[in-house]
């Protein structure tokens, strides 16, 4: 039972370090289509956003942490600035998630859409304290927007093709376990 | 359940500790990085070049997809590149159309000075007056006329086939009838068939055959040329090809080119001139025809 269920956290591990390696490849790669037009919504949030709130015993911090970290190094972002500020949102969507509430998707657009703003808004106001400017105030605008949008997508996506959803009643005192 | 809740209870500080030593190291991180930027940027740096190569096979997909992308994007181009050519080969398609025009234009010059159609028969070129453009004229002037030689009566043609006859020769000029002219009768023969016939006009570009032998001998596309009969004409003039009307007449398309009538050159006909025949034998409303014809 033990073992299984190492297994199967080791291989949520494995595909939610996939995913993230996955964005910050996408978003490395030259692409001419999107280019500087459109700020990439922040995928990686979504993703560990939707993961947390469905799986948060299979997303351990410390590889939030990580995966956000080599995003900021790779991404040529401000280093830790975006981990460190972020990781406050995952911890609150996580005691909201162990909390064992089964949101509907409007609830957790709101929450999230919250969340995000509040994340991105601090990540703006720690901006213009250090006086980094490497991002347009209407990027960041951009950015919440489409995040937001797009969040439903990533939803559907984990929900049909990595099958992690809401977790049944009646997996409740198992998932607890972790 | 006891268990696990002191479980939970030990594990919770050393969870907060944890957090709280990588939110300091991650602040820390970032305040290196804003600091002492140049060194944060050559760590970040070789953390990437670290990393990177590790993230290669992770890459090879998408860049196969990429490539895909860009091969259907190029793929694409030459699509529109293709269109592209058409519509040039188009364009070509009209210089081709002029240069065969110029071809044949040039063959038919050369062909006015290089007769091969019957030794004995000799010609003289001449330049057409009239207004050459007309393709309903019945007759026309050429520059050449008594003191050339011409003769009545002697047959006319252009480099693609025979064009009419000649009616009434001044000194410096003389007056061709056209083939097409309603009374303009020419004996010919049809080949391969051999049929005999008579070639009449109508004043359209394609007169009628008539007093033909054997109908069923004659099929559409069948070389019409003159048959020498009467002593009139030469032989063997081209004068066109069969067609079949929709009234079901047979009528000739001519090979002279009836739009362009530039230089014409006048046959002359020994066996004509030693039989002293004219045009008169041939059209005996000859003051009509004329008058018509000046008028036309």
């Amino acid at each position: 039972m033990v073992s299984s269920f190492t297994l199967k956290r080791w291989m949520y591990y494995l595909i939610y370090i996939l995913i993230c390696i996955t964005i910050i490849s996408l978003q490395l790669q030259p692409l001419k289509i999107i280019a500087n037009e459109i700020f990439w919504p922040d995928f990686i949030f979504m993703f560990t956003t939707v993961w947390l709130l469905r799986r948060p015993q299979y997303l351990p911090f410390f590889l939030i942490i990580s995966v956000h970290f080599i995003s900021d190094l790779l991404l040529f972002k401000p280093i830790g600035l975006w981990s460190a500020i972020s990781i406050v949102g995952y911890e609150f969507i996580r005691r909201l998630a162990l909390s064992q509430r089964v949101l509907k998707m409007s609830e957790e657009l709101l929450l999230v859409s919250i969340v995000f703003t509040f994340l991105t808004c601090t990540l703006i106001g720690f901006q213009f304290i250090f006086k980094i400017n490497n991002i347009p105030l209407s990027m960041m605008g951009y950015r919440i927007f489409f995040t937001i949008a797009l969040y439903p997508g990533v939803v559907l996506f984990t929900h049909y093709l990595l099958s992690v959803r809401w977790p049944h009643p009646s997996d409740f005192t198992e998932s607890r376990e972790g | 359940m006891n268990d696990r809740k002191t479980t939970e209870d030990y594990t919770r500080p050393i969870k907060i500790i944890f957090m709280g030593i990588a939110v300091l190291f991650l602040s820390s991180s970032f305040l290196l990085w804003k600091i002492d930027n140049p060194r944060a940027e050559r760590i970040r740096m070789a953390a990437i070049s670290k990393i990177f190569p590790s993230l290669e096979w992770v890459l090879v997909p998408m860049k196969t997809g990429f490539k895909l992308i860009q091969k259907i994007q190029s793929f694409n181009s030459l699509y529109a590149e293709k269109e592209e050519l058409i519509l040039e080969l188009k364009k070509m398609k009209t210089w081709q159309e002029a240069a065969i025009q110029l071809k044949e234009e040039n063959a038919r010059l050369l062909d006015l000075n290089n007769v091969r159609l019957n030794p004995s028969l000799t010609y003289i070129t001449g330049l057409v007056l009239t207004d050459s453009g007309s393709p309903f004229r019945r007759s026309l002037l050429l520059n050449v006329g008594s003191s050339d030689g011409i003769k009545d009566g002697w047959p006319v043609v252009d480099g693609g086939g025979l064009i009419g006859r000649i009616f009434g020769v001044g000194p410096e000029l003389s007056r061709v009838v056209l083939v097409i002219d309603s009374s303009s009768r020419i004996p010919v023969t049809i080949e391969p068939s051999g049929q005999k016939a008579l070639l009449a006009g109508d004043s359209s570009l394609f007169p009628i055959l008539e007093i033909i032998e054997n109908i069923d001998l004659i099929r559409a596309g069948d070389r019409v040329v003159t048959s020498g009969d009467g002593k009139l004409f030469p032989s063997d003039v081209l004068v066109g090809q069969i067609i079949r009307s929709p009234g079901a007449r047979l009528r000739v398309k001519l090979a002279a080119d009836y739009s362009r009538l530039e230089f014409l050159r006048v046959i002359r006909t020994p066996a004509l001139n030693s039989s002293g025949l004219t045009g008169e034998i041939i059209i005996n409303t000859e003051p009509t025809i004329l008058g018509g014809a000046a008028d036309g």
